[in-house]
């Protein structure tokens, strides 16, 4: 007869916070900013709008790591900012970036409560990337850091602010090792009695089974509004369930066989007329990886997305392709609206989305129609093909992305959409250079009759390559390029994510291109200077140029 | 156990199924195809006998694509109107069966009737039209109590009054009427009283026995005129006296509109005026209607009850024409 011991035990590495040596009770740690621009619309026949725009910011965050016991955390990161051109004080703000509490009961159950990063599967919680990149040059990723960190873009986490805890039942026993736990509650909104938006809650978590013959998870992701905090009108609920399967193949080596499942439920609840509207989709995506060494790998998998599969955690875009950059809105003499493009996504106040709601987000198809919402967008099926490989000592990874794809259900039509999706990256270092080049194409189409047909392709182009003057002391050249030709017909949603209207988009050999010029300057491990040239040239109705010259100061405390 | 994970695994992927609609939103068709004609407009006959309840009377087409359409029937004679609206890309004897009566009054008579199909996508409109013949109006309502309907002169035992001024018009009037040809004109122009006059008519309302009063429609066609040309507050008063001497009155306020229309109120939102009998209302025991034509004075001079004058309706002629005074049950009169 077996014995089982049941054992409470912690999960992660960093416990060796907890060890039994001393600990510093308040440590202090941050990092400084100053971030400046010179952007000038090279426009001669312009001569009503404004041309030149100069704006930056400093910044100082300064974070507060005070452990009252051995087993608490209290991290707090504070912030004061300055615009260019505040003098006095007038344009310095000051505010709180962070505030979380964190520790471990008992040696065992691990808490935090406050701001909080979370993420579980693709299609269950996860904020995708960014639409407008594919292995950006070193001298873009500078700028990209400075979104990332300002929205709380890290590794396809979301920031909320509620309470998680993990904590992990060990089996000991041959077969079923551990089971590991995870809950969260987060404030998605909340409540607003003037125009009776209720609290929202999104609340979830996972329970992964190891064992010798693979893993086995359960995630739930939920997103509920709670009743009588307002008087309530209409109320939302969001519930995604999955189940994930990975199990190494016996039968072949180094294949491991790789699922998920699960089932969504939207949920309009008429509280005045009594009625509910509910919509009901399901998932699943199922494949084999081939890994042979840790620097090769293929996979194959098939998917298949629901029409009507909602997760609103998932399924989200990161930029708000409506949002409206401040600089240079407008121009030429005709006063047309200048149309955003890739420097005002790297460098211009155009509006990231740090939360998501129970709506669905407006996309462009010119930089993502096959997988707008990332590997849970609805109404998909088909199969993908990913491989990997580092070659010449380490020197060179080469990866590569296919999916083809098509609806399953049309839209406004019989007919369905077929996509195409390629990627490819490439990562070479030698001696004292280094490139980064990347490549991703998209291909819609659709048959029918006139008004049903669909042609639209696009293309975005990376390129970066860097040469190591001295060891702190490099030179960067960065190019991005993106084009766009066809058409495409995009849904309008109403209030209930039900389609009302289809949305004719077209594009006319549209192209522009972001070269940049740098260098940067590593004053030392935690002190670096980049400064760059850009040029911006958009074409699209109309051609107009934006010269930039950037100054990025970093020091981490 | 990794059979378990295997078997798992297929059985949730194919264990949903799939009822799925033909297309997600609305048809493309609709939005941007081009709109033609499938079939022509085309009535279910060239004459209508509205005499047969129980043949359907409609008309058919179909096009290329759903929007909104209206189909509008006009007498010839009557200038009645029928309109029938819908969003599909047909019509059929669904959607346009046809009794004989009218939006409002006036009602159709024997005449042709012009049938125009309106189809709007957009900037862009497709007409059809055909002609009907109606050979026989509709029967009378089942349960209709008709009062007056001055066809044949003034009714029975009915008294008039109308005051010394100048003009006045409290006459039977003959074309125009909302139902038939003839109608009874009401109005004039007195400076120094709310009340310009009045018609009381007989009543017997007694087919109405055993009706409750929350079932009983009072109804009346009534004709104002265009405005500037008449008082904008001018009202009617009607007066239902019982056998018990209980008197119910209900006022159309104001009166406002140039063309003739149905104004129909259930009897149970008639108010009892003066003092009580049985203080219970019983239509089939009304006995006396009384209609009164009234508007506020111009003046100048003392004002009749006393207020004061309304200038704005100097040299403003009041008129209040009525016609088809009747009873119904259930719901109001179909014209």
């Amino acid at each position: 007869m077996k014995n089982y011991y049941l054992t409470i035990f912690s999960v992660f590495l960093t416990t060796v916070i907890f060890a039994q040596e001393r600990v510093k009770k308040i440590e202090f740690y941050g990092g400084a900013r100053t971030n400046i621009l010179f952007q000038d619309l090279a426009d001669d026949s312009d001569t009503l709008n404004i041309q030149k725009a100069n704006y930056g910011h400093s910044l100082i965050d300064l974070g507060i790591l005070i452990r009252p016991s051995n087993d608490t955390e209290i991290i707090t990161e504070l912030r004061m900012r300055n615009e260019l051109g505040g003098f006095y004080g007038s344009a310095v703000t000051f505010g709180l970036r962070r505030l979380t509490l964190k520790g471990v009961i008992n040696n065992a159950i691990r808490y935090k409560i406050g701001d909080i990063d979370l993420k579980l599967t693709p299609y269950t919680l996860y904020n995708n990337d960014y639409q407008d990149r594919v292995n950006e040059a070193n001298v873009f990723r500078t700028a990209r850091e400075v979104v990332d960190y300002e929205n709380f873009f890290g590794d396809n986490t979301w920031r909320r602010q509620g309470m998680e805890t993990e904590f992990a039942l060990d089996l000991t026993n041959d077969n079923f090792k551990s089971i590991d736990f995870r809950l969260f509650s987060t404030r998605s909104n909340p409540s607003n009695k003037a125009i009776n938006l209720p609290e929202r809650f999104y609340s979830g978590g996972s329970i992964l089974l190891n064992t010798s013959y693979g893993t086995l998870g359960f995630n739930s992701a939920n997103l509920h509004d709670l009743k009588n905090t307002v008087n309530d009108n209409q109320l939302y609920y969001n519930y995604v369930n999955s189940v994930s399967v990975s199990v190494p193949l016996t039968f072949v080596k180094d294949v491991t066989f790789d699922l998920e499942s699960g089932l969504s439920s939207e949920i309009f609840e008429d509280v005045i007329l009594e009625s509910t509207q509910e919509n009901n989709g399901y998932f699943w995506n199922a494949g084999f990886k081939y890994t042979r060494s840790e620097s090769q790998l293929v996979s194959l998998s098939s998917m298949y997305t629901g029409p009507y599969f909602r997760s609103h955690g998932a399924q989200n875009i990161r930029l708000d392709y409506q949002s409206q950059s401040g600089i240079f809105p407008v121009i030429t003499n005709d006063q047309l609206s200048r149309e955003m493009g890739l420097l005002d996504y790297l460098y211009n106040d155009v509006a990231y989305r740090k939360t998501f709601d129970n709506k669905i987000d407006v996309s462009n198809p010119s930089f993502s129609s096959a997988l707008p919402y990332g590997l849970a967008t609805p109404n998909r099926t088909g199969l993908a093909i990913s491989a990997k490989e580092t070659i010449w000592e380490d020197r060179i990874n080469l990866s590569t992305d296919v999916y083809s794809l098509k609806e399953i259900l049309g839209s406004g039509t019989q007919e369905l959409k077929s996509f195409l999706k390629v990627s490819a990256m490439l990562d070479a270092n030698y001696n004292k250079w280094q490139l980064k080049s990347g490549l991703s194409f998209e291909q819609t189409n659709r048959d029918g009759l006139s008004y049903e047909q669909i042609d639209l392709t696009s293309f975005l182009v990376d390129f970066g390559i860097d040469f190591k003057l001295t060891d702190n002391i490099s030179l960067m050249y960065g190019g991005k390029l993106h084009m766009s030709d066809g058409n495409d017909l995009t849904p309008l949603y109403d209030n209930q994510n039900q389609i009302i209207y289809f949305n004719n988009y077209e594009v006319d050999n549209q192209s522009q291109t972001l070269n940049a010029l740098g260098i940067n300057v590593n004053f030392s491990e935690k002190s670096k200077l980049t400064i760059s040239y850009n040029s911006f040239v958009q074409y699209h109705q109309t051609k107009y140029t934006v010269n930039q010259f950037h100054v990025l100061y970093r020091l981490n405390l | 156990m990794k059979h378990i994970l295997y078997l798992s695994a297929l059985l949730f992927i194919f264990s949903c199924d799939n009822d799925y609609p033909e297309f997600m939103g609305n048809s493309l068709n609709d939005q941007y195809g081009e709109l033609t004609i499938v079939d022509s407009l085309v009535s279910s006959s060239s004459s209508f006998d509205f005499s047969q309840p129980n043949i359907p009377r409609y008309f058919e087409a179909s096009w290329t694509k759903n929007l909104e359409w209206t189909l509008t029937i006009t007498g010839s004679q009557s200038g009645a109107s029928k309109s029938f609206t819908g969003f599909d890309s047909k019509i059929d004897i669904n959607t346009t069966s046809w009794l004989g009566s009218a939006d409002d009054f006036p009602s159709f008579y024997y005449e042709d009737c012009s049938v125009q199909l309106l189809l709007v996508d957009g900037e862009i409109e497709l007409v059809q039209n055909t002609i009907v013949t109606i050979d026989e109006i509709k029967l009378a309502q089942e349960g209709l109590v008709v009062v007056a309907d001055f066809e044949q002169g003034y009714p029975t035992n009915s008294i008039e009054y109308f005051q010394p001024g100048d003009p006045m018009k409290f006459e039977i009037t003959t074309g125009g009427a909302a139902q038939g040809e003839k109608f009874y004109s009401m109005g004039g122009y007195v400076t120094w009283d709310y009340y310009l006059g009045s018609l009381k008519i007989a009543a017997d309302v007694s087919a109405l026995e055993s009706v409750p009063s929350s079932l009983v429609y009072f109804n009346m066609a009534i004709i104002g005129g265009e405005q500037g040309q008449v008082p904008a507050d001018q009202f009617i008063k009607i007066v239902c006296r019982e056998s018990d001497n209980e008197t119910y009155v209900y006022e159309f306020k104001p009166i406002n509109w140039s063309d003739w229309r149905l104004l129909s109120v259930p009897y149970d939102e008639f108010t009892l005026e003066g003092s009580p009998g049985n203080n219970q209302k019983d239509p089939s025991n009304i006995t006396m209607i009384e209609v009164l034509c009234l508007s506020c004075p111009a003046g100048p001079g003392p004002i009749v009850g006393g207020g004061a004058p309304c200038e704005d309706n100097t040299n403003l002629i009041v008129k209040t024409n009525i016609d088809y005074i009747t009873f119904t049950t259930n719901e109001p009169y179909q014209p």
